[in-house]
């Protein structure tokens, strides 16, 4: 998981609050957008390198056959993961526009 | 829009391949008791054309000259092995090499099947948007 979203600790907002001062809505929202940035590069990244160990498969030249479909698998349980989060928060975000003000 | 581009095509042109050597050697191992019959062989287009102008580079003089190398659709090309013999029939097919070689094509096919599987259901994934 810790490569999956590596950095994904930065969005738990009462890690930040222990210690330091509270910070602001600007921050928050720069900290988020860039969590989110970065998961979706390491996915593109996971994603590349299937691509380049299936390309060494179909030309023959790769020495064993199961780092293959171990990075195939990575690359295709991150995207899964990426794609449910997507989800989770866009039901997040369809709940608080029903939230009655 | 490029939906199937890049490793899918590779994939497909490999499995294009190898379902054309596994043919080939199905041949050859029908033709194990043929008179003259010489073992058969394929290779990927692109391996043959660098082994070929590593060898031979040949040269054009004027821009109107037709290039040494056709272009064809085929990725892959059928070559025959005249060059042994090993009975006395002239037929030069031997029954392990080919035994070996469709195993090895066998794991090769397999594997390209799976992973061709694998970019459509993460191109699903991604189309379902996890549904």
């Amino acid at each position: 998981m810790s490569t999956l979203f590596s950095n994904i600790s930065q969005v738990n907002p009462t890690q930040q609050m222990i210690g330091n001062a509270p910070i602001t809505p600007k921050e928050a929202q720069t900290n988020f957008a860039d969590t989110l940035k970065g998961a979706i590069e390491n996915l593109n990244n996971v994603q590349l390198e299937s691509d380049k160990a299936t390309e060494a498969l179909a030309a023959g030249n790769i020495d064993d056959l199961h780092n293959v479909m171990i990075t195939a698998q990575k690359s295709s349980i991150t995207l899964e993961a990426t794609v449910q989060i997507q989800k989770k928060v866009i039901d997040a975000y369809n709940e608080i526009m029903r939230m009655q003000v | 829009m490029g939906l199937f581009s890049g490793t899918i095509q590779k994939l497909e042109q490999s499995l294009d391949y190898s379902s054309a050597k596994n043919r080939a050697i199905s041949t050859n191992i029908g033709n194990i008791d043929t008179p003259n019959y010489k073992s058969k062989d394929v290779v990927f287009k692109n391996v043959l054309n660098n082994t070929l102008e590593s060898s031979f580079k040949p040269k054009t003089t004027h821009s109107k000259h037709i290039p040494f190398n056709q272009t064809t659709f085929k990725p892959y090309q059928v070559v025959t092995n005249d060059n042994t013999t090993y009975n006395n029939n002239g037929n030069n097919v031997d029954v392990d090499v080919e035994m070996a070689e469709m195993a090895k094509n066998q794991i090769y096919y397999n594997s390209l099947v799976d992973r061709i599987n694998g970019k459509f259901g993460s191109l699903q994934t991604v189309l379902r948007g996890g549904n």
